[in-house]
């Protein structure tokens, strides 16, 4: 008897290439209608020819999710003129709080580039189980005080809607801005 | 509390570790704790918890493998021997934090990866993920060179197995087959594995 013979070894480079994780086979983002800053209906993925950068969070959330937009507009800067292929997104999970106004305010004190995105609680859950984004609320001293815990993640979806790569929060933002130039570059 | 259930039961029936994963309501009940450190996605009572991965997994002719990883980071493996009927290797360790947070970004993008189709292989297998709280991740694949979030996880795991699992070469060519099953049930396998896809895809 071999043992392992079988076995397919040796390092990856296909996976090597990117510094975020590779999502393979793509996986595609059914469309759903979601509210955009001015309170009109928007539909997600967006109809864009943009790369969508795409984070989850609330407005009340006063350390990861401001940390991530911060980042993400950094990472705007850091690309410099090619920013303009990639659209940030901030979809919001708390969906009985952060109106349009809100989200609007929010992302606006980050990056006026980045979109948020909020809407009915239902739909809302809807896009954030296609991420399986992950959401418990913790109680607070009043019905509206409570705070959220989720996924942190970062999304990286193509023009066709269907999400590429995933980074952790923490991620090295001149890693995820080399991989958005060798994607642009590849046909 | 959250709406989850999961259990991990190691059951002794025919030698072989029996994963059992159910998972109900992904979003958010309220629960009085306050949050945890707000980068650990999977917070658990204050206590760092991992997703529960098992695989299952052979060659068409060598007998049904299995390794898991226990959702306080425990990796487990049972390799029988050729027949079936004695464990050959089997063993648990604690994985480190290091291992254990790239094997959870692994599950993560995994869960999250469209499922491959069940394309015929010379190793298949069979793979489970629960994360606390959201929906089951199942995939039926074979194992090859080609990148995939499953192949890479499972590449990963191996590596941290110290004993070598027995997948001998078989005389039949690459075929579509259940790991799950005893190497003499599976050309007696009823139900077509076309089926049996449609049956574990997300």
């Amino acid at each position: 008897m071999v043992f392992g013979a079988a076995v397919p070894s040796g390092a990856n480079p296909s996976e090597n290439a990117f510094h975020g994780l590779r999502v393979e086979p793509a996986r595609t983002i059914p469309p759903e209608t979601l509210a955009d800053a001015q309170g009109k209906a928007a539909e997600f993925p967006l109809k864009t020819d943009k790369w969508q950068l795409v984070v989850f969070g609330y407005t009340h959330c006063a350390d990861v999710c401001p940390m991530t937009l911060h980042r993400t507009a950094l990472l705007l800067k850091q690309l410099g003129d090619d920013g303009a292929r990639l659209q940030p997104v901030f979809i919001s999970i708390d969906g009985d709080r952060d109106t349009p106004e809100t989200v609007r305010d929010f992302t606006r004190k980050f990056d006026a580039r980045i979109v948020g995105l909020t809407g009915k609680p239902e739909t809302l859950q809807a896009v954030a189980n296609e991420f399986n984004v992950v959401v418990r609320r913790f109680r607070g001293q009043s019905s509206l005080a409570y705070k959220l815990e989720h996924s942190s993640f970062m999304y990286l979806l193509d023009p066709q809607g269907r999400v590429r790569l995933l980074y952790p929060a923490s991620s090295d933002l001149a890693g995820i801005a080399q991989d958005l130039r060798m994607l642009w570059r590849s046909p | 509390m959250l709406g989850v259930q999961t259990a991990v039961g190691v059951m002794a029936r025919r030698g072989f570790v029996v994963l059992a994963l159910t998972a109900t309501g992904a979003w958010a009940d309220t629960v009085p704790e306050k949050p945890s450190d707000p980068f650990d996605y999977s917070y658990c009572g204050g206590k760092p918890v991992y997703p529960v991965i098992g695989y299952n997994f052979a060659t068409v002719c060598g007998p049904r493998n299995q390794i898991a990883v226990g959702r306080r980071g425990q990796l487990m493996w049972l390799f029988p021997s050729a027949d079936g009927r004695t464990m050959l290797h089997h063993g648990m360790r604690k994985l480190s934090a290091d291992e254990l947070n790239r094997i959870s970004l692994l599950a993560e993008v995994t869960q999250l990866a469209a499922s491959t189709d069940g394309a015929a292989g010379h190793v298949m297998y069979d793979l489970g993920i629960n994360f606390s709280g959201r929906p089951n991740k199942r995939e039926h694949a074979a194992f090859t060179a080609d990148y995939t979030p499953a192949n890479e996880l499972f590449r990963t795991l191996l590596k941290l197995v110290p004993d070598a699992p027995p997948l001998p070469d078989c005389a039949e060519a690459a075929t579509d087959f259940d790991p799950t099953l005893m190497p003499a049930q599976r050309h007696l396998d009823p139900q077509p594995m076309t089926d049996r896809h449609a049956s574990i895809r997300r």
